[in-house]
């Protein structure tokens, strides 16, 4: 026995000796230093993801929001050529200009008309504007929608009224065209020549004397970048010679002069590491302005004078020219017949570097406000090679893109409302096509399938869920759509909020019954029993106890669910249609979200335009609301749930 | 006593609860065949629109491409007697091979009659005509006097061959072989007959190693079509010196018979798609669609069987025109995505699982990361494809382009590395997530008893944890890249400005994937477009399919590992 102790303690100290603390030591290698923090931040990588996600958003929003969008005034017309070269009430000449003619004739009065064409091509796109009929008779409409052989049309645009048109009337396409200015546009500055006595701010001109690095100096000319100092009481002043210039610091010895710092100086005394030196007396030297420690009359600078204020807009050593923009100025632009619909009043427009308000708007010309908040009226001439054209301006203000009800940024309407109503009127089809066939599913999965049964049933939904969305989208264009318009008729369009919706609908099923019947069979076997127990059918257990149980689990499920058919995107670019519009009837097409991001982004996109920023305020407004929907799913699976 | 009418009451009433539950049992049942046949609808509607029938025209049918050639060798074999009782009284004595000649003229006469542009008739309709009539029609030909006195034809003659019932019946004879059993030398007769002024570039095309075709002239034939067989003695000679047949022979020495019918496709024939059918239509209203074929379709419009879902759709190059586009720039750009987001997310990815599963404390940082990678999993895929313009495409332009590595894109950032870049960061979440199931799953004695044996944390994670969960990372992984690739969207908002026909060949090519491709594919008004969209769809769903099928087997292989 004590043999065995013994041999068994020896063995011990064998082991501690072989092994011992040292060798266990020496297997934590700097490598795994390393790998750890390697590893912390590949961990930490997917925070990045979300910083970049928030920078990037927010960042655009604000651009979005601070820069002021100037959009060329732009206006459909017919093309020049049509217009000068053949006689507006000659029909024959102008047959040949025709993009096509009208096969049945248009009524009066309706704001909405669909025009069919007997040939296969239709001449025209969607958002263009269409010209039908020539003179007194003419339309302007917008093509809003394009089939096969027929387009919509908006008519009584900018308050026009809808006439009535006979068949063979003519149709002309449109080109947006940019507004020029036909005269010059004289300037509205009253101008004036000050002396410099009648400038009553002690600006310093000349004769004034100030100290300058401890030299008192006078001011014997200047002009508006430059003055000329001359050198009157000099001062001795001490120079480290580590400050001064290497070449200068070497050769200074007594009653040298040098330059340095703008002033010509004499040396007074040296040292090892000093020079003391003073300005020549009488000496001149020529300053800019920017180094003097003075205040000096700036262009651009406001002063009073004749109790108003002016703005300086030059000066000599003699005279100061102000110049003053009274308010209330108004000039007369006049244009081309007809271009003056391209404005409407409060247009902020643009010309040349200037910026004025529309006050008033006629067929061939605007009248414009200047001087806007004490801008300068300049002069613009029509001659100056380059055609100033007018811009109409337009800030983005959040009250206006949170209720404007149209939304097209690249003329200067901002609401995102279309866009938003859009989005959740396909949202709310999608829930309801989705949330009875999903709980049902996922019901009947749980609480009813046999085992074997549910083995070969779910992979249908599984196998739901790995279409891709792509593949949806040519289902909801290619049948869904078809068929809707069979079943209802004309009134439902080419593209349309329904079929997106449905579609949606179908691709979240998956999503909603994966979830929920998780949350069903996540119900306590107990409850069941104790259900079965009281007398309950299958059906009463369900509904009464098992779906009450897992209603967290469910409602996060569709909210979770509502969440993706919000960022959904393939189906809704493809079936819900490519203008936004504000309407609330699922037959129509109307742009959502993120159907607008593809539309624009797969243009041609150049950076740091309305049109760049506006697809990321877009995006903005989608990472809310899917992030809201998120967070408040998963509250709800947290608050809502029973403990068991 | 009680008791027992309670009971009963009970019973009755059990039955009407049990029929109300039998009802709803049938709803819940109904909603998962409602899934069932969307999704059978769903796959029914791709299949459709990838096969039926097509209407093809030709620019010149081919039919009529055999026709000189058939009747040449019939002309061959008719006794000269016949063929000069043909030309009824006219003209001296002419050898044999002048009067094929102008018998031969004379059938490229009515054939250009038969085909002229804006009155097409058919040649059997052209032979009922009072000889008048075809006369007028004759005459009505540019150049025609010309071309008859260049072949010593007099009017006469003419007359005499359109008034012939034996010459018509000679002509109209039907062809007896298709163009597919035509030999070489006659396909390259073909061509030199429809085609004589891009001979030169034929050859230029298919035979010269050279840069410009211009570079051919003047220059010995052994270099200007190096490689290729040169008939004996000519290889000194430069190609303007070889005239049009010489030249043809060229191609029909080099060229197989399925190169030469190929080229007569593309150049001569022309195949052009009318209108194409779904399979549903084709297969049920076949009568209508021959009716409409016969009356609103141009004449010469044949009705075919098409498969727009073949090799040559696979193999084939993006072209503007439906019935030649292919989609193997797509799927190579898809291919390409896939290996460089795998290389970029699944280490990514692991390593960020590893960390949260075997070295994360529950601290603030790593409670935070959890919770921003439930989020992330949430934002939707447009938000990413934001994010990929902004940052990859945008911000770090000179190295998503290869301008800092020296092979600078055409395309600028929208290259296929953003592109990769983008769904790696999309399908991070993902991999993460599922990368610690699998970790959690392995069972914690492997773990303990690795520590036990004294090894050091990476080292048990790197032998003994991670092994042990390859299969479930892999699984989660390999769903997770097919749901990159299946991804559109955010490939639409980084790439499709730049929508390019060339086979993507490495990170820097431009985006191209199959996606996209089939996106702007449904876009076009063409309604062919559709058949082919719905072509692409189907290899699109293979693919994808056999990447899911990959990772079943993965899981099934791990869940059989565990449970032994």
């Amino acid at each position: 026995m004590e043999q065995a102790m013994n041999s068994s303690s020896q063995r011990k100290l064998f082991i501690k000796k072989q092994i011992g603390t040292q060798a266990i030591k020496k297997r934590v290698r700097p490598v795994d230093g390393i790998i750890t923090i390697i590893l912390f931040i590949t961990g930490v990588f997917s925070i990045f993801t979300t910083i970049a996600i928030v920078i990037i958003l927010s960042g655009q929003t604000l651009l979005f929001f601070d820069s002021r969008a100037y959009i060329i005034a732009k206006l459909p017309v017919i093309d020049d050529a049509i217009a000068q070269s053949a006689n507006l009430d000659d029909l024959e000449a102008m047959t040949d200009f025709a993009d096509a003619i009208l096969s049945e004739p248009i009524t009066s009065g309706q704001n909405e008309f669909i025009i069919t064409f007997e040939g296969d091509r239709i001449p025209f796109q969607q958002t263009q504007f269409i010209q039908i009929g020539v003179g007194e008779l003419r339309e302007v409409m917008q093509v809003i929608d394009r089939g096969r052989r027929t387009i919509k049309v908006e008519r009584g645009l900018d308050n026009t009224t809808p006439l009535a048109h006979s068949s063979g009337t003519l149709i002309f396409s449109m080109t947006e065209q940019q507004v020029t200015l036909t005269e010059d546009m004289p300037s509205v500055q009253s101008i004036e020549e000050i002396t410099w006595e009648q400038v009553n701010v002690p600006y310093v001109h000349i004769g004034d004397e100030f100290k300058f690095r401890e030299q008192t100096v006078k001011v014997t000319d200047f002009n508006s970048t430059n003055a000329v100092l001359q050198c009157i009481t000099p001062a001795s002043q001490t120079l480290n010679r580590s400050d001064l210039p290497r070449r200068l610091a070497q050769a200074l010895s007594e009653g040298e002069t040098f330059d340095y710092n703008n002033i010509l100086w004499r040396v007074e005394s040296v040292t090892d590491s000093q020079v003391v030196a003073s300005c020549v007396q009488d000496s001149t030297s020529q300053v800019s302005w920017s180094v003097l420690p003075v205040t000096m009359l700036k262009v651009s600078d406001k002063i009073e004078y004749q109790d108003l204020e002016w703005r300086v807009a030059s000066y000599t050593n003699q005279t100061v020219r102000i110049e003053r923009c009274e308010a209330n100025q108004f000039t007369e632009i006049p244009l081309r017949q007809g271009f003056g619909r391209a404005f409407t009043v409060n247009d902020l427009v643009e010309v040349g570097v200037e910026i004025m308000r529309v006050d008033s708007v006629a067929e061939s010309a605007i009248v414009v406000e200047r001087c806007l908040q004490g801008t300068n009226g300049y002069e613009h001439a029509q001659s100056d090679g380059s055609y100033p054209s007018l811009s109409v301006a337009d800030e983005v203000e959040i009250l206006e893109f949170l209720t404007e009800t149209e939304w097209t940024p690249q003329n200067g309407k901002f609401g995102i409302l279309p866009l938003v109503v859009s989005t959740v009127l396909i949202t709310l089809v999608a829930l309801t096509v989705a949330i009875p066939l999903g709980l049902g599913a996922a019901i009947y999965l749980s609480e009813y399938a046999p085992l074997k049964v549910r083995n070969t049933l779910k992979p249908i939904l599984e196998i739901l869920a790995g279409v891709p969305t792509i593949v949806f989208g040519f289902f909801a264009v290619s049948f869904v759509s078809p068929v809707l318009q069979s079943l209802f008729g004309g009134v439902v369009q080419g593209q349309n909020i329904l079929t997106a919706g449905i579609v949606v609908g179908i691709l979240i099923v998956p999503m909603i019954s994966s979830l929920s019947e998780e949350a069903f069979r996540a119900v306590p076997r107990a409850l069941r029993e104790a259900s079965y127990g009281l007398g309950a059918t299958k059906l009463e257990t369900t509904v009464r106890i098992i779906f009450p149980a897992a209603i967290s689990g469910v409602l996060a499920s569709v909210i979770l669910a509502a969440s993706r058919a919000v960022g959904e995107t393939m189906v809704v670019a493809l079936a819900a249609g490519s203008v936004p519009k504000l309407t609330f009837n699922v037959f129509e097409g109307a742009e959502a979200m993120t159907g607008y991001i593809v539309r624009i982004s797969s243009g041609d996109l150049s950076y740091n335009t309305i049109d760049y920023n506006s697809i990321f305020v877009v995006g903005a407004t989608l990472f809310l609301m899917t992030l809201l929907l998120n967070i408040v799913s998963s509250i709800v699976a947290s608050r809502l749930r029973e403990a068991y | 006593m009680s008791n027992r009418i309670e009971v009963g009451i009970f019973r009755t009433n059990v039955q009407s609860r049990n029929a109300r539950g039998e009802r709803l049992r049938i709803f819940y049942l109904s909603s998962l065949i409602i899934a069932f046949v969307v999704l059978i609808i769903l796959i029914a509607s791709v299949i459709n629109q990838a096969f039926g029938l097509v209407a093809i025209n030709y620019a010149v049918d081919p039919d009529n491409l055999v026709r000189p050639i058939e009747l040449q060798s019939r002309l061959s074999s008719l006794p000269e007697e016949t063929l000069r009782e043909f030309f009824g009284e006219a003209g001296a004595e002419p050898d044999r091979a002048t009067l094929e000649a102008q018998f031969y003229l004379y059938y490229t006469l009515i054939d250009q009659v038969s085909n002229k542009r804006d009155a097409e008739i058919p040649l059997n309709e052209l032979a009922l005509l009072p000889v008048e009539e075809l006369m007028t029609r004759i005459d009505g030909l540019e150049n025609i006097g010309r071309t008859l006195r260049n072949a010593d034809m007099t009017e006469e003659m003419v007359m005499s061959l359109a008034s012939n019932a034996d010459v018509w019946a000679l002509i109209l004879e039907p062809n007896t072989r298709i163009i597919a059993d035509l030999t070489e030398p006659e396909l390259g007769k073909i061509i030199e007959n429809a085609i004589p002024r891009e001979i030169l570039q034929l050859v230029y095309e298919n035979l010269s190693p050279l840069s410009d075709v211009r570079e051919m002239n003047g220059i010995p034939l052994r270099i200007a079509i190096e490689g290729s067989i040169i008939p004996q003695g000519w290889e000194e000679r430069p190609i303007n010196e070889l005239s049009p047949t010489e030249r043809i022979q060229l191609l029909t020495d080099n060229l197989s018979h399925e190169q030469l019918l190929a080229l007569i496709n593309e150049k001569v024939i022309q195949e052009v798609i009318l209108e194409s059918w779904n399979l549903d239509q084709s297969l049920l209203n076949r009568g209508g669609i021959e009716t409409r074929v016969e009356d609103a379709l141009p004449f010469g419009t044949e009705l075919r069987w098409r498969s727009w879902l073949s090799p040559e759709f696979i193999a084939g190059p993006l072209t503007k025109t439906p019935a030649t586009a292919g989609i193997y720039p797509a799927l190579m750009g898809t291919i390409w995505l896939m290996f460089i987001t795998v290389a970029i997310a699944f280490p990514l990815g692991v390593g960020a699982a590893v960390y949260l599963e075997e070295y994360a404390s529950d601290s603030f940082i790593n409670r935070i990361i959890e919770v921003n990678i439930r989020n992330l999993a949430g934002v939707p895929s447009i938000v990413y494809g934001m994010l990929g313009l902004a940052l990859f495409v945008n911000t770090l332009g000179p190295i998503t382009s290869g301008q800092i590595f020296g092979t600078p894109s055409n395309v600028g950032g929208r290259t296929i590395l953003s592109g990769a870049l983008t769904l790696s960061l999309l399908i991070l979440p993902v991999i993460i997530s599922a990368s610690q199931e699998a970790i959690r799953a392995v069972p914690s004695n492997l773990r303990e008893g690795s520590f036990g044996l004294g090894a050091t944390k990476w080292q048990t994670v790197s032998r003994t944890i991670l092994p042990a969960a390859l299969p479930g990372i892999l699984t989660g992984a390999i769903i997770a890249l097919a749901r990159a690739i299946g991804e559109t969207a955010p490939l639409l908002v980084i790439g499709t400005a730049t929508f390019t026909t060339s086979v993507p060949s490495g990170p820097f090519s431009s985006i191209a994937s199959m996606p996209t491709q089939i996106f702007s594919w449904i876009r076009e008004a063409n309604p062919q477009f559709r058949n082919i969209a719905s072509a692409g769809i189907i290899i699109f769903l293979v693919v994808l399919l056999t990447m899911n099928a990959i990772a079943i087997i993965l899981r099934q292989r791990a869940s059989r590992r565990s449970v032994s």
